[in-house]
């Protein structure tokens, strides 16, 4: 055993009896911590069972979630984008229609509904 | 799993050397008291599903950050009130209690069988822990810690580097260093281990 190891065993020893001396309010205080962490142990173990340990045991993990839920906002974002490109592209055609009809610039073979009734 | 047996088990045995870890870092007692309870309370509630064996390193982790907190938060509540420089003097106050300190030395042997028996021994022995004591408070932060880890928590190199989140090395040193400065302070008292 080396000098350093002799002198820390011997603090150690006389830090240890020195533990016995602690006052009796201060082992109440730390008693009263105990009993209050291990109240909230009981706590944490309800709350585990209910969320993450169900998770953990059925294979289901947080990371698996995430890609489901990503996937899913990739599909509604592509069926959106469709979606809206048909609506855009609808438009942009009645829009032109109506506007021919506005200007009185029919082509020749377009025939209006009352031409042949007199 | 630990049970919550495992764990009252566990804390009753760790909690007053936890205390005094506290202590001789913050050196408050309300405060060594709070930080004993936060770590305690972390442990139960964020770590539940350990098992035993993990608990010990995991808990002295625990108790080494919420002192680190304390400090960080003292750091910043004095920066806002200003009394930056109340530290310091107070500091120098306990060294020189230190070196002033009249020791009439004796080193009691657990064959003594005298001790415990004795006034005077007792108040011999209790005067020695005291200067101990003082002289764990001088020393610097990494150097206490790695110490009482590895001596008075009996953890091995590797699980105080892990605790103190730094190598091997750095653990011998620290604990090296802080045996010889421990020496050297006792010693100016006329005590040699």
């Amino acid at each position: 055993m080396n000098h350093d190891d002799q002198i820390s065993k011997t603090i150690v020893r006389l830090l240890n009896q020195d533990l016995k001396n602690i006052n009796q309010n201060t082992a109440t205080k730390l008693q009263t911590a105990r009993s209050a962490a291990l109240e909230k142990l009981e706590s944490s173990k309800n709350f585990i069972h209910t969320g993450k340990n169900i998770a953990a045991h059925e294979g289901i993990s947080w990371h698996k979630n995430t890609s489901l839920l990503l996937f899913s906002l990739i599909l509604l974002f592509l069926m959106w984008l469709s979606f809206s490109w048909q609506v855009n592209h609808d438009n942009s055609e009645t829009t032109t229609t109506e506007t021919r009809l506005v200007d009185d610039d029919l082509t020749d073979d377009t025939f209006l509904d009352d031409e042949f009734d007199e | 799993m630990a049970t919550r047996s495992e764990f009252s088990d566990f804390l009753e045995k760790v909690e007053l050397r936890a205390f005094k870890q506290a202590l001789f870092a913050v050196r408050d007692e309300q405060d060594a008291l709070d930080i004993v309870q936060d770590s305690m309370m972390k442990l139960t509630s964020k770590y539940a599903d350990k098992p035993p064996d993990e608990l010990p390193p995991l808990f002295q982790r625990i108790l080494q950050n919420t002192i680190h907190d304390h400090y960080r938060r003292q750091k910043t509540r004095s920066l806002f009130s200003s009394l930056l420089s109340t530290f310091a003097p107070q500091r120098i106050q306990n060294e020189k209690e230190i070196y002033d300190y009249e020791f009439s030395e004796i080193l009691p042997s657990p064959s003594d069988q005298s001790y415990g028996k004795n006034p005077n021994l007792v108040l011999e022995q209790s005067q020695l822990i005291k200067i101990i004591e003082k002289a764990l408070e001088a020393l610097p932060a990494r150097q206490r810690e790695a110490f009482l880890l590895r001596y008075w928590e009996g953890m091995d190199v590797s699980e105080t580097s892990k605790v103190m989140g730094c190598s091997e090395g750095s653990v011998k040193t620290h604990c090296s260093r802080a045996a010889n400065t421990l020496a050297i302070l006792l010693k100016e008292k006329g005590i040699t281990l």
